[in-house]
């Protein structure tokens, strides 16, 4: 374990040098290549330009439109399914039977592509705003529902007679007990779910939108302007980069105990 | 479901066994523990025929027909909430609490299904989405899993190579979309190859961490025992890494099932995701439902028949789980 976490953060030049060759070699190939004609550098663009492009954006104001309609989108979408979807799951699996009464439904709209779903938001909320928001937080709801009933249902049995041996009363057997060793799985939960979200986002933007991250890339295609649509997909790809790493590292952090047993 | 609510009655068997045979029946101590509650009930009412029946075992017609209806009946307490979901759907409707637009009766979307089936519309767009998916997903696999095993086997060059992999993996793949149709225009081969890029990282993930999470203790005695690299890979590697690789296969699926869909509203003008749009464009409303509802079905059925697979790939896991604790 120690030696893992050692290996994992001292950042040797050696170690360095391994992480970055594979993704080096790749951006290397990304400027050499259109610059000699091997790619048509109409439709991939050297990478300087497309940084260049991207520095040009970030600074005069245009990116930070899109990215701030898309934040705001995605968060308020996911952080909505955060509040509703965790305390749902825990009700979800209150006893077996409850449990049985709702597996149909959970296991029918888990695997349902919740874009298919994206007409009938349209139809109802119409195209605005709502309907990204519903079909966001409709998408980041399923994977966290499912990951609290999972964790609540692998609890260990022993913990649980263990705790009402000792004549725990309800509501503490499940902030002592279920609570913390379902924190796991709703972790899980969250990670995936920033992830399904992303997607239903880009989706819902390249659908029918006219402002966020999503309709920049579909616009800047149409438009041919190819170095600003690789400009726009970098920068969500960072964003969603980012928030993944973000969320693995608290997975890692908050669950250290689970490994080390 | 209905498994365990089996058990739970056998559980309960032997105690009622043991009160029956001290009150009523001294005979029936005899009886082996697996009999039947249902059994002892009728044994209390009726004649020494039957008290004679019950030290005999029931015969497999019986148990079967008791096997039956206690599995009828789960079957249908454990679909309550869909029959519920549905007559709420036809009522809702029906009464003008909703608006019959917005929500058309149930009885009116399985209609115009069947009307879709009836007229060929929609296997026009089913063939088509089937076409692209299976090429995409199982291009997929091909790629994905011996690519996996190479690199999971290959520890070193799985080092150098593991940023791209993962950063390819975590990058949204609708992000991605523009791209392919830039690369490879607005035809099957992009939304083929947008499908096979996203079942291909989660795959491929989880075959590599399959093969390298390999059991040491496994790969040291089959060596010991002197075992070439070809089959050990064969016989020891690959078995050990089917429960990883599997899973990975279940996420691909699902993630191509999305990924499909996505493609097919954004820039097609056939498969089902395009059909659902162009029904709510056209507001055919109950046609479009139809097509949201057969899309779930077909996602419900994949995860079925993955789990399944899932499950006899790794019987022989769950076995020696079971029996180890």
């Amino acid at each position: 374990m120690t030696a893992l976490t050692a290996r994992k953060f001292v950042f040797s030049p050696q170690f360095v040098f391994r992480k970055t060759l594979a993704i080096g070699t790749l951006l290397l190939i990304w400027q050499i290549f259109p610059t000699l004609g091997i790619i048509s550098p109409r439709t991939l663009p050297p990478l300087s330009d497309v940084l260049a492009e991207l520095w040009r954006i970030s600074f005069n104001g245009e990116l930070k439109v899109h990215v701030a309609i898309s934040l705001k989108r995605s968060i308020s979408g996911y952080f909505a399914a955060v509040t509703v979807a965790i305390p749902l799951g825990f009700m979800m699996v209150w006893s077996r039977k409850v449990h049985q009464f709702f597996n149909p439904i959970v296991q029918l709209f888990r695997n349902t592509s919740s874009l298919a779903l994206y007409p009938v938001v349209l139809l109802i909320f119409g195209i605005g705003e709502t309907a990204k928001f519903i079909i966001i937080f409709w998408t980041a709801s399923w994977p966290l529902l499912i990951s609290v009933i999972d964790g609540v249902r692998a609890v260990d049995a022993i913990y649980v007679k263990a705790a009402k041996s000792m004549s725990i009363s309800t509501v503490a057997l499940f902030f002592r007990v279920i609570l913390p060793s379902t924190i796991p799985y709703i972790l899980t939960g969250l990670r995936i779910s920033a992830t399904r979200s992303m997607v239903a986002l880009v989706a819902a933007e390249m659908l029918g939108a006219s402002s966020g991250l999503g309709f920049l890339i579909f616009d800047t295609q149409h438009k041919d302007e190819y170095a600003k649509m690789y400009a726009s997909i970098i920068t969500l790809i960072t964003m969603g980069m980012t928030v993944n790493f973000g969320l693995s590292n608290l997975e890692k952090k908050l669950t250290v105990w689970k490994r080390s047993n | 479901m209905s498994e365990g609510h089996l058990q739970t009655s056998e559980s309960l068997s032997p105690s009622l066994t043991l009160t029956a045979s001290v009150t009523t029946f001294p005979n029936i101590k005899e009886s082996p523990a697996a009999t039947k509650t249902a059994d002892l009930r009728a044994s209390v009412s009726s004649s020494a025929a039957t008290r004679a029946n019950i030290k005999a075992k029931p015969t497999p017609a019986r148990i079967f027909l008791g096997k039956f209806f206690k599995s009828l009946a789960g079957f249908i307490r454990s679909f309550a909430i869909i029959f519920i979901i549905i007559a709420l759907w036809e009522a809702f409707p029906r009464f003008n609490w909703i608006d019959p637009f917005l929500l058309p009766r149930f009885s009116d979307v399985v209609s115009g299904f069947i009307t879709l089936l009836k007229t060929g519309e929609f296997f026009k767009h089913f063939n088509v989405s089937i076409v692209r998916i299976s090429s995409g997903f199982f291009g997929g696999l091909c790629l994905a899993i011996p690519i996996g095993v190479f690199m999971g086997w290959f520890k070193t060059f799985e080092e150098y190579v593991n940023p791209v992999v993962e950063a390819c993996r975590n990058s949204s793949v609708l992000t991605l979309y523009p791209i392919f149709i830039l690369l490879f225009g607005i035809g099957e081969q992009a939304k083929i190859a947008i499908i096979m890029w996203g079942t291909t990282w989660v795959v491929l993930l989880n075959t590599i961490s399959g093969v390298k999470n390999v059991d040491p203790v496994l790969i040291k005695s089959a060596r010991s025992m002197g075992v070439k690299d070809l089959p050990l890979l064969w016989k020891v590697v690959l078995p050990a890494a089917t429960p990883s690789i599997i899973t990975g296969v279940r996420l691909g699926a699902s993630n191509s099932i999305l990924i499909l869909i996505a493609a097919e509203m954004i820039g097609s003008n056939s498969g089902l995701g395009f059909m659902i749009f162009y029904f709510e464009a056209r507001y055919a409303i109950p046609e479009m439902y139809s097509g949201v509802i057969f899309l779930a079905l077909m996602g419900v059925t994949v995860h079925e028949i993955l789990c399944r697979v899932e499950r006899y790939l790794t019987s022989w896991h769950e076995k020696s789980i079971y029996f180890g604790t």
